[in-house]
């Protein structure tokens, strides 16, 4: 039994991610989310797909790249 | 338990997902890892729900052998929370950087108005060094009988709380404090 942090991290890493996205933009390397995600690993790889769709359901977020 | 029909249109629920993620707490801490010392019966947990701007809400109810056990729980994770917020901090810190991530967490106990005493909350700002922007999350816990309900729920990035998202805040926690109401008669 554990308290409910995860969705905290999920938040996290959403938002990490969301910012490697931007900068990714920033230079011209359309592939960069793709490419980033695998330097996320370990236990966030449990809930990276649970980021994804906070950020594929997020456009407000997304216009801020 | 706070279902779909809790939030307003435009949101969404996803069903929770079950993590080993493990968090280390030192003994005089070790409540905020969710050792209660006397071990609870049953923890439910909330589909996850997802805003139409970004807002997140998660939600668990943990259910415990006996009135006293819920009570001394409770108490437990006030005074964690007032000694303990730095290692709350330096856990999450630490577990983002184990996977690459370089996080700041503060985090504070909020003074909450307008509700009942004993309802607890904790508001946390995460930054990323190098990156304007704060993530804004909190979570709330509130004992009814032998069930102690936490509610989480973090703001879009880069904002924080409005008019808006504290009225649906109000509403969840009345809900969450409802449902418990309910499920103890």
């Amino acid at each position: 039994m554990a308290l409910n942090y995860r969705w905290l991290f999920a938040m996290m890493i959403g938002v990490a991610l969301l910012l490697a996205a931007c900068a990714g933009e920033d230079s011209d390397d359309t592939s960069s989310f793709q490419s980033d995600r695998p330097q996320v690993p370990g236990v966030v790889t449990q809930i990276v797909s649970l980021s994804m769709s906070l950020l594929s359901i997020n456009p407000k977020q997304t216009r801020r790249c | 338990m706070l279902t779909l029909i809790s939030f307003p249109s435009g949101w969404t629920g996803s069903p929770y997902e079950e993590s080993d993620l493990e968090t280390i707490f030192s003994r005089q801490c070790q409540l905020l890892g969710g050792d209660f010392g006397s071990e609870p019966t049953y923890t439910a947990y909330s589909q996850e729900f997802n805003g139409p701007d970004g807002e997140f809400a998660g939600h668990s109810v943990i259910i415990f052998g006996s009135i006293a056990d819920a009570i001394d729980a409770m108490n437990g994770l006030v005074s964690a929370l007032e000694r303990c917020l730095v290692e709350l901090e330096n856990e999450f810190e630490l577990l983002m950087r184990r996977d690459g991530i370089e996080v700041n967490v503060r985090s504070e106990e909020m003074s909450l108005t307008g509700f009942e005493p004993g309802l607890l909350g904790i508001r946390s700002g995460i930054t990323f060094p190098g990156r304007s922007g704060t993530l804004i999350a909190d979570q709330f816990f509130v004992r009814r009988s032998r069930m102690i309900a936490d509610l989480g729920f973090s703001y879009p990035f880069g904002e924080g709380p409005n008019d808006t998202s504290n009225r649906l805040l109000s509403r969840l926690i009345d809900t969450m404090r409802s449902r418990l109401e309910q499920a103890q008669e």
